[in-house]
Formats: C-alpha cells, structure tokens, sequence
C-alpha cells in the first residue's frame, strides 16, 4: 500500500462513523447518509493531494460532506419533514427502548436546521465554536447563540413532552 | 462570572467550561442544579445522536473507492485477490448506475474486501517489534522532543479531537501536539514534560496493538495499553514518570464513537 492509500484507508476507518451520523441527522435517512459517505470519500480521494496540513483533515471532510448534500438538494428537493419518523429509530444498535430517548431524537429532528448543524458540528465531531464559524461561514457569536437555542428548545421539547406523559393518565 | 453569564455559557458548550465557569458551579448552588440537569440532557442528546452506523460501511466506501479509481498502482500481496475480483467488473459501471442496488448483489464481493482489509493491517504481535516500530516514529520525528513550550489549549484539544478523543481534565505540560499515522492508523501524538524528561504519548483509537511493557535496548521504556476502542502508547526513559503520565492520561481522556 502507497503512503496516500494508507492514508485515505486511515482516514476512511477514523471518520465513517461521525460521517455517517452526522449526514444522518443532516438528512434524515440511513440510506442517502451511506450514500453521502461514500460520495465524501470519494471526493476526498481524488482531491487528497490538495490535502496538506493532516490536523485539517476532519473539516475538510466536513466540507466535503456538506458540499455534497448541497448537490444533492439542486439534484432533487428533499424535505426533511417528508421522512416517515420510524426511519429516524435505529433499529440496529440494539438499544433498549428509552422513551426518552426517543423524545430527544424527535427533538433534534424538528430543530431548524440552522440550529441543528452547529451542534452536529460541535457534539458529532468536535469542533470549537470557531471551526463550526468558519465551516458555516458566520459569525462566531451567531454560532454562541444558535448552540444555546439549539439546547434550550431540546430542553422545552423534552420538558413539555413529560408534562403531557404525566398530564393525560 | 454571575449566574447569567454561566447560564449562556453553559448552555454553549456544556462540555468545556473556562476556568471561571468552573469557579461559579462550584459555588452557586443554583447555577449547580441548573447545571447538572444540562449535563443530563448533554448526555441524552449525545446518545440520540449516536445513532448505528451499518456494519459494511467501510467495506462499501473502500470497494466504491476501489472500483472508480482508475490508476491502481501495482500492489502487491492480499490486494491481488482484491483488483483481480474487481477489474472485470470496473468497465461494466457507468456513473448512473445505482450503487445501492449494485452493493447489495455484490455483498460477497463486499465481504472479501472486509477480511482483505482485516489482513492488510498486519497485526504486530512480538513485543520487540511493537517497541521498534514506535520507537522509529519517535526518531523520525525527533523534533517534537525538544520543544520547551507548553502548547496552547485549542491546539491539544484540536489535535485530540481530530481522533475523536474528548479532554475531561488538565493533562499536564505538553509541550508537542500534532495528528499523524502510526502504524498507517491516524493518531494523537503528544510529547510530555516531566521531571525526568519528556514521555511521549500516543493515542490510537484506530489501532488495536496488543499490550506491552518493554525496555529498548537505547534505554527507552516502551509501554502499550490497550484502551476501550483503540490503544495508547508510552515511551520514555524513567518507569515511574511514564506510570504517572499513564494514569493521569487514562483518566483524563475519552473516546467518542466507540
Ligand atoms: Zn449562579
Ligand atoms: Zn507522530
């Protein structure tokens, strides 16, 4: 194997998971996500030589990612909302059912997207709040804010969730 | 800070309060409370969003890889099986040709490409060579051992989460810290100052090196531990210092994605 197979494999086996879930949540389906992954790899192969400072490389491939789903919106409009909610439960970690849980996915399905992103970008792949500014192109403080109403309407969507539970019986 | 100040901060990043943020939830019983319930939530919304990643993935992106790529250099060992399975097909693609339904009918193809994989990452086995291998790293990148600076705490944390490894608390002076492959596997490479000299630490959610407690013949003490998803290595000269750096690393980092 050649250092830039070895790398692209290195690269491939570090970051298919968040990749994958963060097209998850960025599209809503399994199955356009693995498609998104591996179009991103893609991509990333034939452009790994532009690839020069490797610490970049986690952003690059977000942007690669995102740049993608882009596409994939001019190619066919897709409405996020359009998703049956079932095929937003994974049925293959072998979870055991928490209400909750479930609760918290609906709530992150129905956040903005605007909202949504940053904290894919922070919580999925780890990015300070200034790599999240320069990858969405915004202001640092109009990621501050979008991270904070992000959680707080989790924690109203949690919270009035509970009060009907407890309210009906 | 006042409770104001905590709350927006907190609500930010709940993970990665500054130093006064800290100060203030110890302190403020209410912002305490407040505090604790965001945790809460923190952690169920990172366990929502951990949703599984189907199993095939990297056989499916590597074999999708292997059939548009159009130069396969000349390689060498387990690859043969894998281009001679390949090439005959590469020709019949065309680019509107649905992938889906074309991984599925070749998922056996998939599945050898899986265990092509599984061998071409040779598992190192003998202690001696583990501690060569690490330790030629180290020489080729001789230059992280005499950097006297502390680095800054956005490059460590940048440099960890590009291996998606999470800092929970202080891990001490480093004073290098920079990604690179070891072993072909994308890694966090940190350089320690102790009182004994440097310790070099590398942590390697993608290697699974079996673990040792080696004493090179240069006089360098090799240590591998294996974690919960991946593996850390230590090299240094002193055996207590690279035990105390061991513990505090161990409890000092998470790994996400596991
Ligand atoms: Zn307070
Ligand atoms: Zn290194």
């Amino acid at each position: 194997m050649n250092d830039k197979q070895k790398l692209f494999n290195s690269l491939v086996e570090a970051y298919q998971k968040p990749l994958y879930r963060y097209g998850y949540w960025l599209c809503g389906d399994g199955s356009i996500a693995e498609d998104l992954v591996q179009e991103t790899f893609l991509r990333a192969w034939r452009a790994l030589d532009s690839l020069h400072n490797t610490a970049a490389a986690k952003s690059w491939l977000v942007t690669i990612l995102r740049r993608e789903n882009a596409r994939r919106f001019q190619r066919k409009a897709f409405e996020y909302s359009d998703v049956p909610m079932e095929s937003l439960v994974d049925e293959g970690a072998g979870e055991v059912y928490s209400a909750e849980l479930e609760t918290m996915r609906i709530g992150i399905e129905r956040l903005d997207e605007k909202y949504r992103e940053p904290l894919l970008m922070q919580v999925l792949m780890g990015f300070t709040q200034e790599e999240i500014s320069e990858q969405m192109e915004i202001p640092a403080n109009t990621v501050a804010t979008r991270l904070r109403r992000a959680r707080l309407q989790l924690r109203d969507f949690l919270m009035a969730d509970e009060d009907v539970v407890g309210g009906v019986k | 800070m006042n409770c104001m100040d905590f709350r927006r901060v907190s609500l930010e990043d709940p993970q990665g309060l500054s130093e006064s943020a800290t100060i203030h939830v110890q302190s403020c019983s209410a912002c305490n409370v407040y505090y604790r319930q965001l945790l809460k939530q923190e952690r169920l919304l990172e366990r929502a969003l951990n949703v599984g990643v189907p199993e095939d993935l990297v056989a499916h992106t590597l074999l999708r890889h292997g059939f548009e790529q159009k130069d396969i250099p000349a390689k060498t060992g387990n690859n043969q099986e894998l281009d001679s399975t390949l090439t005959p097909i590469n020709s019949s693609i065309n680019s509107s040709f649905s992938w889906r339904r074309f991984a599925t009918g070749f998922a056996l193809v998939a599945s050898i490409v899986a265990v092509t994989i599984g061998i071409n990452v040779q598992q190192l086995s003998d202690p001696e060579e583990i501690a060569r291998m690490l330790v030629s790293h180290i020489e080729e990148e001789a230059h992280t051992l005499s950097a006297r600076d502390t680095v800054s705490k956005g490059r460590l944390t940048n440099t960890l989460s590009n291996v998606d490894i999470q800092q929970l608390a202080h891990l001490g002076d480093v004073t290098f810290a920079g990604n690179c492959l070891v072993d072909g596997k994308w890694a966090a490479h940190l350089v320690m100052k102790t009182e004994q000299g440097p310790v070099t630490v590398l942590l390697m959610p993608n290697s699974k090196l079996r673990s040792i407690d080696h004493l090179g013949s240069g006089g360098d003490r090799v240590q591998t531990v294996a974690l919960r998803g991946g593996s850390m290595a230590l090299i240094g000269s002193d055996r207590k210092e690279l035990d105390l750096v061991r513990e505090r690393v161990v409890s000092s980092v998470r790994i996400h994605h596991i």
